[in-house]
């Protein structure tokens, strides 16, 4: 798609985003205790996990050179990037692999629309937004009572790191969908995505030296929490977020062309 | 209204490679790390030609291929060889401008979102082709007049009864006017009565709006009672183009010949003239061959005992038949 | 019982049936292979990176784990969790929701009965991926771990700790299942009282036995120890013989609860849903 295009179907895409996720809300107001139901079990969970480092802390007295205020953000920007993943992207991946065996696959294809764009972004999933919430307001608590320390360049580094790990993320989901298109009987891609936001859940300090630097230098598990942490709490080096920026593009590339191909296998295979 | 080719194939032909399952404990295991498949010609070189404004039927046997030339027709799958032309696109490039033209409805899968009323997805659809707020509004009026479907605008659409749900897709399908439509059995599961309303309903679509209409179907009554032209095809291969009516003289076979007497003549026996279908009193009814079944009937009449007289074509399904068998 | 379900069926063959069912389930297994492995990946990754972080944590003096004890009982942890797992929660409310249900009505054979076998089915074809797994993983840490023996007293105590907690999650998560006949998305409660609650209270993310004693209360006498901790708490054998009396007697109670909730809840569910359809 070149430039011209591109200017000419991003205001018509952007319109069905927004009719999408207002379909989606629509939908969620449909069961709307259970919408309740799920927004309060969410925020349950949010603090059951501040419970475990208070159990953490029971025990311990540093994880790998993290203080407690310091594990308190990394909790807190864990979990905005993991409830974010779970409200626009969660739903879409799960409703993939039905999308895939039910053959209803068939009937977006025929859609004039980018199929990448659509099944990314189409459906919303409203229950976390209790945690996106709970680990904003921690997050400022953190701020306002002084426990976290943040300059204008960390905070502005934490952004790029952030972008950055948002890309990732992403990358690894259009990988997953990519696979979920290739391979028909797998409906829990999902848990995929939680193994790998399990390594995401703490510090990668904790892992011996040589996994660490792989985290760092290809498999960018570091860059989805530790270094947004990182860089709000004690700071980073420019030059490591530089690196994460450029890892983000060449993952997105990457990413992008498997789904690409996995389309056209699709098209190629399909009975 | 000018005439020209809408769809265009020339030597379509579409290979599928199928996993063969394996049954038993040993021989399933084997198979996760040896898997072994087999080539299956789905399609073998089919040339077709279809007009702008055309209504045409697709028939064939379950997995004669149908499936998949509509699939390659609406650029879902791309052929192995052989050229398409759509409306001048090649469908699997997938070109927006082209999908926008074009619609796919399957019986058995849906466009609609299941836990929703049907006028969200509507909304949605209209966002993707780009339709404005008035036209869409003015061609939904249209299309829920005409598929009567008032009333299923705004309940969910797991709710529906299979014959709300199936109009309601053929009103998303149809909300952006597509130039052609492929219809994938689309009466599939339906009550003879449904069947018979969407039937009048696309036959009433397209007197109005002239898309050029491409339809499967295993029921031959919609087949009868929409188009003029069908397509047979057979394991891949195209055995017949052309009318409905000319489709049983292309299978040559014998008509279908009733006849019933006032008293049997004496020395009647219908085993003289071909093969016996039934009898029940005074009638009978008999398949003749096509060339003798003039001279029967005159000889009949002759013998001045007829009571009533009657010469059939046999009808589609054993036309089909037999169409399929040879 | 009524309805005519009874829970051993009389008439059938129900050894012959249980091997039929056994090998249709572990056939469709196979076919869902993906799934299962992807799920047992899950299953090994959450206690491999907590074996991680415990041992990267700056431990207080008094901490009753050395480096060597967090590795085994991480390492063990994925096979217990491969024992005890048990989705009925997500799959009988899926059952209802879509109406396969009514299907399972119409059998001569109690419905429990097709999860029990999924189970068995699933569970083995993951052990045999598991197994390989985690005793490469052993081989090569063994310098680490700290050194266990394996007498009979302990192997069966060992086999009887792990049925009995495969025993009380099933019917915990099934109980909770039942709550489907009445609640839409059943998932919400689990995710509250199975999982997070689970994790925190059944040792996943901290070991039971390094807990301050204020805690070991709350854990001693829920059931959630029970169906994690314990089997490996006997593995490592430092576990005192009163202590593990005690915990066969708590999990006997709550067996015993959790039966009676879950017919309870069986019955009523069945009536309501055969009295409104599905």
């Amino acid at each position: 798609m070149n430039f011209r295009t591109f200017s000419l179907e991003f205001p018509r895409h952007a319109r069905i985003l927004i009719q999408f996720w207002k379909t989606s809300l629509v939908q969620a107001m449909e069961y709307r205790v259970n919408f309740m139901l799920g927004i309060g079990a969410n925020a349950i969970d949010f603090t059951i996990g501040l419970v475990q480092y208070g159990f953490f802390f029971s025990v311990a007295n540093s994880i790998a050179g993290w203080q407690k205020d310091q594990m308190l953000a990394f909790y807190a920007i864990f979990m905005t990037i993991f409830s974010l993943h779970f409200i626009v992207l969660f739903p879409n991946l799960e409703a993939m692999s039905q999308l895939v065996n039910s053959g209803a696959l068939d009937l977006v294809l025929t859609k004039p629309i980018s199929v990448q764009f659509l099944l990314s972004f189409r459906k919303l999933s409203f229950d976390e937004m209790g945690s996106f919430f709970t680990s904003q307001v921690l997050l400022l608590g953190l701020w306002a009572t002084g426990r976290i320390d943040v300059s204008a360049q960390n905070l502005f580094l934490f952004f790029g790191a952030l972008f950055c790990s948002f890309s990732f993320v992403y990358s690894f989901f259009l990988f997953l969908m990519a696979i979920a298109i290739r391979i028909e009987k797998l409906q829990n891609m999902a848990e995929l995505m939680w193994s790998f936001f399990t390594f995401c859940r703490y510090p990668v300090d904790v892992f011996p030296r040589w996994v660490r630097s792989l985290f760092i230098s290809l498999i960018p598990i570091a860059f989805i929490t530790t270094i947004p942490a990182k860089a709000l709490t004690v700071g980073v080096e420019p030059s490591t977020v530089i690196w994460g920026g450029f890892l983000a593009v060449v993952f997105l590339f990457a990413a992008r062309f498997f789904w690409k191909t996995a389309i056209a296998s699709y098209t190629s295979a399909g009975g | 209204m000018e005439t020209s080719s809408s769809i265009v194939t020339r030597n379509l032909c579409r290979t599928f490679e199928v996993r063969r399952k394996s049954e038993g404990f040993l021989a399933s295991l084997k198979g996760i790390f040896w898997p072994r498949s087999n080539f299956v010609r789905a399609v073998s070189g089919l040339d077709m030609e279809i007009q702008t404004g055309e209504l045409v039927g697709f028939l064939g046997p379950n997995g004669a291929g149908k499936t998949t030339t509509l699939k390659m027709l609406s650029g879902l799958i791309f052929p192995t060889s052989g050229s398409i032309s759509v409306l001048g696109f090649q469908p699997f490039q997938r070109d927006y401008e082209y999908l926008g033209r074009i619609s796919l409805v399957m019986g058995q899968k849906q466009n609609l979102w299941w836990d929703l009323p049907p006028i969200e997805t509507l909304a949605i659809h209209r966002e993707i082709y780009n339709i404005s707020q008035a036209e869409f509004r003015a061609r939904l009026d249209e299309l829920v007049e005409m598929l009567e479907i008032v009333d299923c605008l705004d309940i969910q659409a797991r709710k529906l009864s299979l014959g709300q749900r199936m109009r309601c897709e053929l009103a998303v399908a149809l909300l952006h006017r597509p130039q052609i439509l492929f219809l994938d059995e689309p009466t599939i599961g339906l009550d003879i009565l449904m069947q018979k309303r969407v039937r009048a309903f696309l036959l009433n679509y397209h007197e109005r709006f002239r898309p050029t209409i491409l339809l499967t179907s295993h029921y031959m009554e919609d087949v009868i009672a929409l188009v003029q032209r069908v397509i047979v095809i057979n394991r891949g291969l195209k055995i017949y183009d052309g009318t409905l009516n000319e489709l049983s003289k292309a299978a040559r076979l014998e008509k279908i010949l009733t006849v019933t007497f006032q008293s049997i003549p004496e020395g009647f026996s219908p085993l003289a003239f071909g093969k016996l279908i039934f009898q029940e009193g005074p009638r009978f009814q008999v398949k003749i061959p096509r060339e003798k079944a003039a001279e029967t009937a005159s000889n009949l009449y002759s013998t001045g005992k007829v009571l009533d007289l009657t010469l059939e074509e046999a009808p589609i399904e054993e036309v089909l038949g037999e169409l399929f068998a040879s | 019982m009524k309805n005519g379900l009874t829970f051993f069926p009389k008439g059938v063959h129900f050894f012959r049936v249980s091997m039929q069912l056994l090998k249709a389930y572990w056939q469709e297994t196979l076919a869902y292979r993906g799934m299962v492995i992807i799920w047992g990946i899950h299953s090994i990754m959450v206690p491999f990176v907590l074996m991680f972080v415990w041992l990267a944590v700056e431990r207080g003096s008094n901490s009753p784990y050395q480096d060597g004890d967090y590795i085994l009982y991480y390492l063990a942890m994925p096979l217990v969790m491969n024992f005890i797992d048990c989705w009925t929660v997500f799959t009988f409310p899926e059952e209802l929701r879509e109406g396969y249900f009514n299907r399972q009505l119409l059998k001569p054979l109690h419905p429990i009965w097709g999860h029990v076998f999924e189970h068995i089915a699933a569970k083995a074809f993951q052990l045999l991926c598991l197994v390989p797994i985690v005793f490469s993983i052993s081989w090569f840490m063994g310098d680490y771990l700290p050194d266990i023996d394996f007498s009979f007293r302990k192997i069966a105590l060992l086999f009887f700790a792990l049925l009995f907690a495969v025993v009380l999650r099933f019917v915990m998560n099934t109980t909770l299942a039942m709550t489907g006949f009445w609640i839409e998305h059943v998932e919400t409660l689990n995710l509250v009282f199975n999982q997070a609650i689970w994790a925190l209270l059944g040792g996943m993310v901290t070991p039971i036995e390094t807990l301050p004693p204020i805690f070991r209360i709350v854990t001693d006498v829920l059931p959630y120890r029970y169906t994690l901790s314990f089997p490996i708490e006997i593995l490592r054998g430092k576990i005192s013989n009163g202590e593990i009396i005690i915990g066969f007697v708590v999990m006997v109670c709550w067996l015993f609860l959790f039966s009676l909730a879950g017919r309870a809840l069986w019955r009523a569910g069945l009536r309501i849903y055969t009295a409104y359809g599905g």
